[in-house]
């Protein structure tokens, strides 16, 4: 054996000795390690700090798509458990299922988490499931979620995609949590993600959604209308032919759903922001644009909202509100002092009118202020325009009121009927007096309470015949037996046949 | 057996030493097949002028005269009349060389027979000298070195006159250089040159003297005595007899100064050149190796070493020893410590190499490795180069800069300015990338201003 050794030396020598000199020669040239050949650390560096500012390498590339779709699996995972969690009634393949998501689940979470143990109690009492510690796994599947998101943003902070998907998981972690630091978070990553690049549209609809949810309505504002203007100026590098639109950019085809959500958004903050004017013609803006009937309507009654007192969108709150505790909660009082206080800070006499209109009602109605709410109107009636002849309101609109005034008096004049026939007289004549659509009735029965006028009542009745049409059939049977006993008192017995055959007619 | 194999191994070594050695003999061994052995009693009988010491009877004489001379001379008749047939264009020369010669050689071999008899006959003499100078001419004709090597020498013991001397020493020189002699071919043509010299200065004729010269230099060069052939090179240019001479006097003063006289390096140089024309590119890579071992200048060494890495790097696909080697190279020849060692336009050109050496590895990396992509592009708008090449680097690092649209709006303007060279399709990047980098900045305007000429068709 050492033989072998020896002669194998011995050729290593000899043919050792033969190439050393071509080595020598041969050698290659000196570089530094992991530097690129032919370049210079110094060189290498610069380029480095350069390229790190725009750039990452394609292993951190590959890693942090590794992290992402971790982010995403588990983010499905957490969502299908957080799914089962709110099933009602469990059945044995809910159980079973569950199983398979918590054995999938086991692998992202720490290992010494103290959930797994009772997962295995509970796998063997398949078919009940502890809610609590499904939550509680799912909340911390989130927080892995997160970790691999920030992984990813973390390894390769270029690919924008991330912080985007990032922002929108969060957004729904604080949804499903009902938890808004979530949402601020989902707003910050957002925020970083188009300080880099503004020309992403759903970059800024998401900000501005989130802001928006966040009650945070100049930034709502702010980034809509950077999405619409991103939607605006660069839908023409999408289409087809841009060359057509180059002369008329403003006839460039964009994305009309998209622009109406980003106007309706913006009008809605400009509203939060009770900027009437922006907001209105935001409104007006989206309803021109819509081809949706129904999204008309619905801007429309957004524009009227605002219009009710001039654009006075702090008074159609206040009067939301009230509107709210009176028909919802029926709080009568309650919404009558919202009301009071809505006074004061009404623009407009029209909606000063309304809302003494609402408090009169609710008075009348509600508190059994029957007198106050009738004396809230007869101020409300007396203020406003009449025609001369007719005394209709000259604001159709104000016929409502006239027709609340008329029956508060009719009703008044009725309650008094029993105890005090004067007070009676007085209310049914005032509500005569109204243009209302009662009118009728009022005449009727100041026909009635002058029947031991014979003439007097002859005069009312032929005034209650002017609104004889208003008259339901019990009151004209009234009317005319009342006109037949009153002729047949002045011995017109002729005229009080007439109307007697009427009485009887019916 | 200790000592068995310490004695094989011993044997081995001198068996191969030996091999090597052996090789290169026979590499230089030189052809000497035309050598003929002079009878040199011709000669003296030819030379001899002491008449009296030679006793000739009567019968000698007559028989040298009738059974030699005589038809020999018949036989110098038989020549002349073909010769005469010859002139008159009913035979062919190159039909009649054989029988001619031999002719002249049955009249040579009677001549020299009877000189050998009767030495002082005059007439015999001119006979045989005749002889000589005929025969000599035909050998040539014929192309037979070894029998006019013969007759040269005899010439050259009789021959006085001048003009007779400088053709046979040039002829003689021509015979050593066909046959690689080179120093026999130097001493002719320096004897033949020195005979020129020795006349009337004014009458010189020039044709004569360059092609002396030339051949002086070009045996000189063969024997590597730099110094003498650059003499004889520089002395043969300036009478050189056509532009194409010159030129190529020219050219090989520059070979032997390519290494400063060093004309081994400049043969293996050419060696090389030769094998890389050839595609032989591994055997010419050995070769520089070799080369860069025997050079004696820097000047050479610096171009050896540019073109070795030029080789390695387009030819061998070793991209990393041609770059290394290159910029190697450079950093020593742009050593402002050191002097000047190529001129500046030299060192320019490359400049231009290794910046398309760097170019050229950036875009094998482009979609391999971006950051060292990246770090080559840089070197190339940081180096001495064409401004298209620069140009194109730029555009490649705003392409992969594209996340930051400062940055890739910053070396777009750039490209942008050197950018009149581009190719439609490099132009069509160049506003793509303008055009997306203005519209991530959110100046629309401006990405639409790009986008137009982005989707403008190629002016045809």
């Amino acid at each position: 054996m050492k033989r072998i050794y020896l002669i194998f030396f011995v050729l290593l020598f000899i043919l050792g000795g033969c190439a050393v000199q071509k080595e020598v020669v041969r050698k290659k040239p000196t570089v530094i390690k992991d530097t690129p050949a032919g370049l210079e650390m110094e060189t290498v560096l610069k380029a480095d700090s350069i390229f790190s500012t725009a750039s990452v390498t394609e292993a951190d590339e590959k890693r942090a798509q590794y992290f992402f779709e971790q982010a995403q699996e588990i983010a499905n995972l957490a969502d299908s458990l957080w799914l089962i969690k709110d099933i009602q009634n469990f059945t044995h393949n809910d159980s079973i299922r569950t199983f398979r998501f918590l054995s999938q689940a086991e692998k992202y979470v720490l290992k010494n988490f103290d959930e797994f143990k009772l997962i295995k109690k509970m796998r063997k009492k398949a078919g009940r499931l502890n809610r609590e510690v499904i939550t509680r796994i799912c909340k911390e599947l989130i927080q892995q979620t997160i970790k691999s998101f920030e992984q990813a943003i973390t390894t390769n902070k270029f690919e924008y995609l991330y912080r985007h998907r990032f922002g929108l998981y969060l957004k729904n972690v604080a949804e499903k949590l009902k938890d808004n630091t979530y949402l601020a978070r989902a707003g910050r990553e957002l925020e970083l993600a188009v300080k880099d690049v503004k020309n992403i549209r759903a970059f800024f609809s998401e900000l501005g959604i989130i802001y928006f949810d966040l009650k945070d309505w100049q930034n709502s504002f702010k980034n809509y209308d950077i999405a619409k203007n991103i939607l605006r100026k660069t839908t023409i590098f999408s289409i087809d032919e841009p060359d057509k639109y180059y002369d008329r950019l403003d006839e460039v085809p964009v994305d009309t759903a998209m622009l109406v959500s980003y106007l309706n958004y913006q009008a809605e903050c400009k509203t939060k922001l009770y900027e009437a004017t922006p907001a209105l013609a935001l409104f007006r803006e989206a309803q021109k644009i819509t081809p949706s009937i129904e999204l008309k309507q619905i801007f429309q009654n957004r524009l009227d909202w605002i219009l009710w007192d001039d654009g006075n969108i702090r008074a159609s709150e206040i009067r939301d509100h009230a509107d709210s505790l009176r028909y919802l909660k029926k709080e009568y009082s309650n919404a009558k002092n919202v009301y009071l206080g809505l006074l004061p800070v009404l623009w407009t006499k029209r909606t000063n009118d309304e809302i003494n209109w609402s408090i009169a009602n609710i008075d009348f109605n509600n508190l059994n202020n029957k007198e106050a709410g009738a004396d809230r109107m007869m101020i409300v009636i007396k203020n406003s325009s009449k025609d001369s002849l007719s005394g209709a309101p000259v604001d159709s609109a104000y016929q409502r009121y006239f027709n609340t005034y008329g029956r508060m008096c009719f009703n008044l004049g009725q309650s008094f009927l029993e105890s005090d026939l004067e007070y009676s007289y007085i209310y049914f004549a005032q509500a005569a007096e109204i243009n209302y659509d009662g009118r009728g009735q009022a005449f009727l029965q100041l026909s009635d309470m002058s029947k031991f006028d014979a003439n007097e009542t002859i005069k009312l009745c032929q005034q209650t015949m002017d609104y004889i049409d208003d008259l339901k059939i019990n009151e004209k049977k009234m009317l005319y037996k009342l006109l037949h006993t009153t002729y047949r008192k002045l011995g017109d017995f002729q005229t009080s046949k007439k109307w007697f055959d009427k009485w009887k007619d019916l | 057996m200790k000592t068995k194999i310490f004695l094989f191994a011993i044997l081995l070594l001198i068996f191969s030493f030996v091999n090597i050695f052996s090789q290169e003999k026979i590499a230089t061994q030189k052809d000497t097949s035309f050598y003929s052995q002079i009878d040199t009693t011709i000669c003296l009988y030819l030379t001899t002028t002491d008449t009296a010491k030679w006793k000739i009877s009567k019968e000698d004489s007559i028989k040298a005269h009738k059974d030699l001379f005589y038809p020999g001379y018949l036989n110098f008749r038989k020549v002349q009349d073909i010769r005469a047939k010859i002139s008159k264009g009913r035979l062919k020369l190159q039909d009649q060389i054989e029988p001619i010669i031999n002719l002249l050689e049955q009249a040579q071999d009677k001549f020299e027979q009877a000189i050998k008899i009767n030495p002082i006959n005059k007439t015999l003499r001119l006979a045989l000298t005749r002889t000589y100078q005929s025969i000599e001419q035909y050998y040539g004709a014929a192309k037979n070195d070894k029998k006019r090597f013969y007759v040269i020498n005899i010439l050259l013991c009789i021959e006085k006159n001048r003009e007779r001397l400088i053709y046979l020493h040039n002829i003689l020189g021509h015979i050593y250089r066909r046959n690689k002699l080179w120093e026999q071919a130097e001493k002719n043509f320096q004897l033949a040159t020195d005979y020129i010299f020795e006349g009337d200065v004014t009458k010189i004729d020039s044709t004569k003297l360059f092609n002396n010269l030339y051949f002086r230099g070009e045996a000189q060069l063969k024997l590597y005595k730099a110094h003498l052939s650059l003499t004889s090179f520089s002395y043969a240019r300036q009478i050189a007899p056509s532009k194409k001479r010159y030129d190529e006097l020219t050219g090989l003063i520059d070979y032997i100064n390519w290494d400063n006289g060093n004309i081994h390096a400049s043969e293996l140089n050419q060696n090389i050149i030769l094998l890389t024309s050839k595609g032989n590119y591994a055997e010419a890579e050995k070769r520089y190796f070799d080369l860069l071992e025997s050079i004696q200048t820097q000047k050479a060494r610096c171009i050896t070493q540019y073109n070795l890495s030029f080789l390695q790097f387009r030819r061998l696909h070793k991209n990393e020893d041609g770059i290394n080697r290159l910029w190697l190279l450079l950093k020593i020849l742009t050593n402002k410590s050191r002097e000047k060692i190529l001129s500046d336009s030299l060192i320019s050109n490359y400049w231009q190499a290794y910046a398309q050496m760097c170019y050229r590895l950036a875009n094998e990396n482009f979609n391999k490795d971006r950051k060292k992509s990246f770090a080559y592009y840089y070197r190339v708008t940081n180096i001495e180069c064409s401004k298209t090449l620069k140009g194109r680097a730029l555009l490649s690092m705003a392409n992969l800069s594209s996340n930051n649209a400062d940055l890739c709006l910053n070396y777009c303007d750039q490209a942008s300015s050197l950018s009149a060279q581009f190719t439609e399709g490099e132009k069509k990047t160049l506003y793509q990338l303008f055009y997306l980098s203005n519209a991530t900045k959110g100046n629309f305007d401006d990405a639409l201003k790009w986008f137009k000429k982005y989707k403008e068709k190629p002016k045809i």
